[in-house]
């Protein structure tokens, strides 16, 4: 049912618009670092850079439109869950975009050492985190419950798959010193991806409170040693 | 609908003091409220919130026979307070002193503020000896938050104060009979936003003392003032809740669209 007040509605489909945006605007520069990373890419690389800008941009005017409808709508209800969470989602989209800022900076730097093998698992797990962003951000546009729920206990899958290639890049380096400058780096862009799906996790919590006006209960499903993988 | 938590083991804290079982309010043909349960909390701010014709403010008049002024209007059900029906049980003067109003117009006497005061411990028989009706009436213009501001002029008239200083003016009449309960229909829809701050801000230090319901059209004040709020739609009570949960995430669609200003 549409607000009485017309504009009204329309500051709030803008919000929804400029927080759908970020979120595209976001996989596809984290899709791009990834490319970047397993092509040794070094223009693209910079083209991330340069586009992290854009998200920081899109960060701030999502925090005014939110300061505005506070001001002069004083939202209730499913609006107010609206709003309040359009902040915090923008908020994690940025962090996204940094990691994947960071992920093809380094990137560049890898570009100086010769591939190692462990890059197609990186790229496996980039691969996933991706599609979950792609995700959360359907669950945010289609008002899908369910599916924030699946995104929230697919973050498993990642965490495990952080896991396994800690300790694959371990043996690397156990093996030959040599790696490890380039395994470092690459273990940091791991890192980075796994905080990434901790956002977008973060993401898809908010989508389900603005939907239902709960919070998604239970614990998270985690592998215990996802942060703190066994040596 | 919601029902009410009655059999629950309750704290001092939600004490139950007026209970309303089945209330329906004819005028004349019309049903103006259709069997309406509610228990209003000691010691608590209830809002009551709903579109114009919603049978908001003829609910909080069955709460103190009001209603019983308007010529062809019927009351059926229970209305209980402290357990004692006050339809059957009590007397309308005596019930109207221990629930008093504050109405949505500022309607002070035509006298001196300082006789606006004293005008209903004196026809209660509260007060004999003239330093008792001193005492009463600073106390009263005290707790209302309005003493310092007129307690150069207590002989001025009430009517020369400026709204919202009338309104307070209202409230302090209300509570010179020590009142257990006090409605409030609209208390701040006629004043100006620094008035309505400070009236917002008494009701939050009268609740430690009385049982206040206040019906509002102001959906931003009932959230501010109220730890429980009830939706009233066409007669119907709608929804009844904890304030926070009706306005973050009301259960009910039609609470949802009202509060959110899309029908009304």
């Amino acid at each position: 049912m549409p607000h009485i007040v017309k504009s009204f509605d329309e500051e709030l489909d803008r919000l929804r618009e400029t927080l759908v945006r970020m979120g595209n605007l976001t996989r596809q520069q984290f899709g791009r670092a990834l490319e970047a990373l397993v092509q040794q890419d070094s223009l693209l690389a910079k083209q991330v850079g340069e586009g992290d800008g854009e998200i920081d941009q899109l960060e701030h005017a999502v925090n005014d439109q939110v300061v505005r409808v506070l001001a002069l709508r004083a939202p209730l209800a499913d609006d107010l869950r609206t709003v309040v969470a359009s902040l915090k989602i923008a908020s994690d989209f940025e962090r996204i975009a940094d990691y994947a800022a960071n992920i093809a900076r380094r990137s560049q730097l890898l570009n100086a050492h010769a591939q190692l093998p462990a890059i197609r698992t990186v790229r496996r797990m980039g691969t996933l985190v991706e599609r979950q962003i792609e995700e959360v951000t359907a669950a945010q546009l289609e008002r899908d419950a369910g599916k924030a729920v699946a995104v929230w206990n697919n973050d498993l899958a990642v965490d495990e798959s952080y896991s396994s290639l800690f300790r694959e890049l371990l043996t690397y380096m156990m093996e030959d010193p040599h790696t490890i400058g380039p395994a470092s780096h690459l273990l940091f862009i791991a890192k980075n991806i796994e905080r990434i799906g901790d956002h977008t996790t973060n993401i898809s919590e908010m989508v389900y409170f603005v939907i239902t006006g709960k919070y998604i209960e239970g614990d998270r499903p985690k592998s215990d040693s996802s942060s703190f993988p066994n040596v | 609908m919601s029902p009410e938590p009655a059999n629950l083991p309750q704290t001092d804290a939600s004490q139950a003091k007026i209970v309303a079982q089945d209330v329906d309010v004819f005028y004349g043909e019309k049903q103006a409220i259709k069997k309406v349960c509610l228990t209003v909390n000691e010691r608590e701010v209830t809002a009551l919130i709903g579109p114009s014709g919603c049978g908001k403010s003829t609910f909080l008049r069955c709460l103190n026979r009001m209603n019983e002024t308007i010529p062809d209007c019927r009351v059926e059900g229970t209305v209980l307070l402290d357990g004692i029906d006050v339809y059957q049980a009590l007397d309308p003067v005596q019930l109207r002193a221990r629930v008093g109003m504050v109405f949505q117009k500022p309607n002070p006497f035509p006298k001196s503020i300082y006789d606006n005061v004293a005008f209903g411990p004196r026809i209660h028989g509260l007060v004999s000896r003239p330093d008792e009706v001193d005492e009463i009436v600073h106390h009263s213009l005290q707790r209302a938050g309005l003493y310092d501001e007129v307690k150069d002029r207590l002989q001025e008239p009430g009517t020369g104060l400026s709204g919202g200083q009338q309104q307070r003016l209202c409230i302090a009449r209300a509570i010179a009979v020590s009142p257990e309960v006090i409605l409030m229909d609209e208390p701040c829809s006629a004043l100006d936003p620094i008035a309505t701050a400070r009236v917002e801000e008494l009701i939050e230090e009268l609740r430690d003392e009385y049982t206040i319901i206040i019906v509002t059209h102001s959906m931003q004040q009932a959230a501010r003032v109220s730890q429980r709020t009830a939706f009233f739609h066409l007669g119907d009570l709608i929804e009844v809740g904890p304030t926070e949960e009706i306005f973050t995430s009301p259960r009910e669609k039609l609470t949802q669209g009202y509060i959110t200003g899309r029908f009304g």
